[in-house]
């Protein structure tokens, strides 16, 4: 019972850590993207 | 056993910036091919652009201006087209003989603007002793090209019928616009004067022959062919939401656009400016040219070394507009209240 205590404890924190770190992906994805697209509208002739 | 070895902090920035360079080139990617594959996200960004922007700085004194002036919003039915609107401005004063009118179409690259946004506008012409109509024409990308071209044409018509209503003189007809409202109103004109263009088109003109006395354009694109050049900003996002076709240069019918083509000798006393920093400087020399070799009466009003750009004709905090609104003023007079019978 200790042990399945432990390895809970420790992949919680990692599974949220990864899920910001995807978060934070995306959105600096969307950030690029966004830009990129606002850049090419307005230079566009 | 022993683990895997730890990375070093070197090893660590490497992947990190890998990633960075992978996930941004992915959004570069992403905005290309959407950009090439739909006008609407790009259509829709200049659209919000404009319509949060004033597209008039009216100058000081304008509400006992606006006080002298009364507002009118007619429906116009044009054949072939959604139904359209104009908002009549016209003195309060009662006058002693029928008033010029002038129907003017407003710019936003086909795409944004609308006739409210420039009711001060309206208002500022009407005070001079006008009547006023500003069209309110149907926006692409709903709506392509030609709709905008027979609105205004069937309020031009309708104009000619029914201005006495407003104390307008129906012989004494101008058309005006800006930006993309002065491409449509120099297609117009050019409807109106060259009966090949209303054929190819469809069209009836809205008014009898030499019943559109003047054109003034602001800061207008008039030849297709070298308006790429000008370099101004959201230009293929402009053409491609007008015309409804990406590549704008092979739509069938760009060459109707071009009024450095389609203007006849026919083509009625035009006064052109723009701002020496508008890209669209080089558009309004072309036709100056090309219609003073056609022998077509030229006003121009062009500036140097003044830093004036896009629509700075509306911007009345610069002098430039006043001195632009007076020369205008002065040539819709000489235009309109010169000799010739009334309606």
């Amino acid at each position: 019972m200790a042990e399945v205590r432990d390895t809970e404890t420790t992949t919680r924190p990692r599974r949220r850590w990864r899920l910001l770190r995807g978060i934070g992906w995306l959105v600096f994805f969307l950030v690029v993207a966004s830009v990129s697209y606002v850049v090419l509208v307005m230079g566009g002739h | 056993m022993p683990g895997p070895p730890e990375a070093g902090y070197g090893q660590i920035v490497i992947r990190f910036l890998a990633r960075v360079l992978i996930v941004g080139l992915a959004g570069v990617a992403a905005a290309f091919g959407l950009y090439q594959v739909s006008v609407q996200p790009g259509a829709a960004l200049v659209h919000a652009v404009f319509q949060k922007n004033q597209q008039v700085h009216p100058p000081s004194g304008f509400t006992a201006t606006e006080a002298t002036v009364t507002e009118t919003r007619v429906p116009i039915q044009a054949p072939g087209a959604p139904a359209a609107a104009i908002d009549v401005y016209r003195p309060r004063a009662s006058a002693t003989a029928p008033r010029p009118v002038i129907l003017w179409v407003h710019g936003g690259g086909f795409l944004a603007s609308n006739a409210a946004q420039f009711g001060d506008w309206g208002v500022l012409l009407a005070h001079q002793g006008y009547v006023v109509a500003l069209l309110d024409y149907s926006l692409a990308p709903q709506t392509h090209y030609p709709a905008p071209v027979r609105q205004a044409n069937a309020a031009l018509a309708w104009l000619s019928q029914h201005a006495r209503q407003f104390g307008g003189g129906p012989a004494r007809m101008a058309v005006g616009g800006d930006s993309a409202g002065a491409q449509i109103a120099s297609q117009l004109a050019a409807v109106e004067s060259n009966p090949q263009l209303a054929a190819a088109m469809r069209l009836t003109p809205g008014l009898p022959p030499a019943r559109l006395r003047a054109v003034v354009l602001y800061c207008g694109l008039y030849d297709m062919s070298t308006v790429g050049g000008t370099g101004f900003p959201a230009l293929r996002t402009y053409l491609w939401a007008y015309t409804g076709t990406r590549n704008w240069l092979a739509y069938p019918q760009i060459g109707q656009l071009s009024t450095t083509r389609q203007a006849t000798s026919a083509y009625p006393p035009t006064y052109l400016t723009v701002g020496d920093r508008d890209p669209f400087r080089t558009q309004a020399a072309e036709l100056a040219g090309v219609l003073r070799a056609r022998g077509v009466p030229v006003t121009t009003l062009f500036w140097h070394g003044q830093g004036l750009g896009h629509e700075y004709q509306f911007d009345f905090r610069y002098r430039q507009a006043g001195t632009s609104f007076q020369q205008t003023l002065a040539f819709l007079d000489q235009r309109l209240r010169g000799t010739g019978a009334d309606g």
